[in-house]
């Protein structure tokens, strides 16, 4: 769910985008102290691997499709502030080349994708670093990110709270639902494929 | 094969085309914040469409192009238009407003990514202070998108020749495993990289004279 420029109004938009310049400015902090050159590569390819397969359409009831974020997985395999980082070029870069989101709406975006989904999901799949774990995490985010895109709209006064959470929450159950399969299929192949992949140390 | 776009139409050259990004990159941030202001009435609406419309035909960018990329702002809209009649209070102005807040963000932002080239939009992100870590990064997607498409297009090719069809769990689950091949071969790819790229002096962080 990524909110365009215009649907949100000027308080929803100064307390979104201090709370994501907030998470912003600790992460680039927490990787200048701790990532060597080294990763650089790594989290870029890793980055545009995210990009690319946000692009690939899954089929849902009736000519819909979703497609999923795969902000659990950068958490898992980088760790939690990379992926934030990640995310955060990721959710720009949508915005300015796709039009997925807006400009002044980053932060409501990146609050909603890239925080939630790196950190809220790295802290669930923490309690138990298993597969299904991860899976969880991810139905996790995806729902919740959709709560807050909706309570955001709402703060906004453009929709009214109780039933734009109910509606969103539908939507977002089915995304979620998929989103954890399709995040733990990709570390299924992961681990049989290149089980070193997941053991690099984690930001 | 079919080749993807990022930011299409931007290599061209037209007045707006060659306006000095810099100063292209503050108007364009600046009309952004004027649209989350701006009081909205039929007047003001009209002569900003009109200004718009101007500048995209100045820039030469198919009306076709732009249309198909105004839709992304469609399903918030249904979103908002639905809860209406469920919103005490609420009335078809505040519909309006916001459809006229959100078409003229997103035209702007359709005319400035489609008349400023990737690079020359890094070098001015970084300008504005966006940490250098994110601009690397940026870079790199910009650099890998179209080589992962490429692979995924080719793994895409594979299942059709193959006939993968019919049950929501197959495709799912096929989607799926193309998805772990791809981020395996990203991986393997930026070890190459990262290799070939130390060989030529790389020392992380770039260099300072905004190639990218």
């Amino acid at each position: 769910m990524h909110i365009p420029d215009g649907f949100l109004d000027t308080k929803t938009l100064a307390i979104t985008n201090g709370v994501a310049l907030g998470a912003l400015y600790l992460a680039a902090r927490r990787m200048n102290a701790a990532v060597s050159p080294s990763r650089i590569p790594l989290m870029g390819v890793l980055a545009a691997f995210a990009f690319t397969a946000q692009l690939l359409a899954f089929p849902v009831i009736g000519g819909t499709s979703t497609h999923i974020a795969g902000s659990v997985l950068l958490a898992v395999i980088l760790g939690p502030y990379t992926a934030m980082l990640l995310l955060a070029a990721i959710v720009l870069l949508q915005a300015l080349l796709f039009q997925h989101g807006g400009v002044l709406t980053f932060g409501a975006n990146f609050l909603n994708i890239g925080i939630i989904g790196s950190w809220l999901g790295y802290l669930v799949y923490r309690l138990k670093r298993s597969h299904p774990m991860a899976g969880v995490a991810a139905f996790i985010t995806v729902l919740l990110g959709g709560l807050a895109a909706a309570l955001e709209l709402a703060f906004s006064g453009r929709v009214p709270l109780q039933p734009a959470l109910v509606g969103m929450g539908i939507a977002q159950i089915i995304t979620g639902v998929i989103e954890g399969f399709v995040t733990v299929s990709i570390l299924k192949v992961i681990s049989a494929v290149r089980p070193d992949l997941l053991k690099l140390e984690t930001v | 094969m079919r080749h993807s776009y990022l930011d299409k139409y931007s290599n061209r050259s037209s007045p707006v085309h060659n306006l000095p990004v810099p100063g292209k990159t503050i108007a364009f941030l600046g009309l952004l914040l004027y649209y989350a202001f701006m009081p909205v009435s039929r007047g003001i609406l009209a002569g900003n469409l009109a200004g718009l419309a101007i500048l995209f035909t100045v820039a030469r960018i198919p009306p076709l192009f732009i249309i198909k990329r105004l839709f992304v702002i469609l399903p918030f809209l249904i979103f908002i238009v639905f809860f209406i009649p469920l919103f005490q209070g609420q009335t078809w102005r505040v519909a309006g407003e916001t459809l006229a807040r959100a078409g003229c963000s997103v035209l702007t932002l359709i005319l400035f990514t489609s008349t400023t080239r990737f690079t020359h939009l890094l070098d001015s992100l970084s300008r504005l202070g966006i940490p250098k870590i994110i601009i690397q990064v940026l870079s790199f997607i910009y650099r890998y998108f179209f080589v992962l498409t490429g692979q995924l297009e080719q793994m895409k090719m594979a299942v059709r020749a193959r006939a993968v069809r019919g049950k929501y769990r197959f495709v799912y689950r096929g989607l799926a495993r193309m998805l772990g091949m791809l981020i395996i071969r990203s991986y393997e790819q930026s070890e190459r990289v990262y290799n070939a790229m130390l060989m030529r002096g790389y020392d992380g962080w770039g260099n300072d004279d905004g190639n990218t």
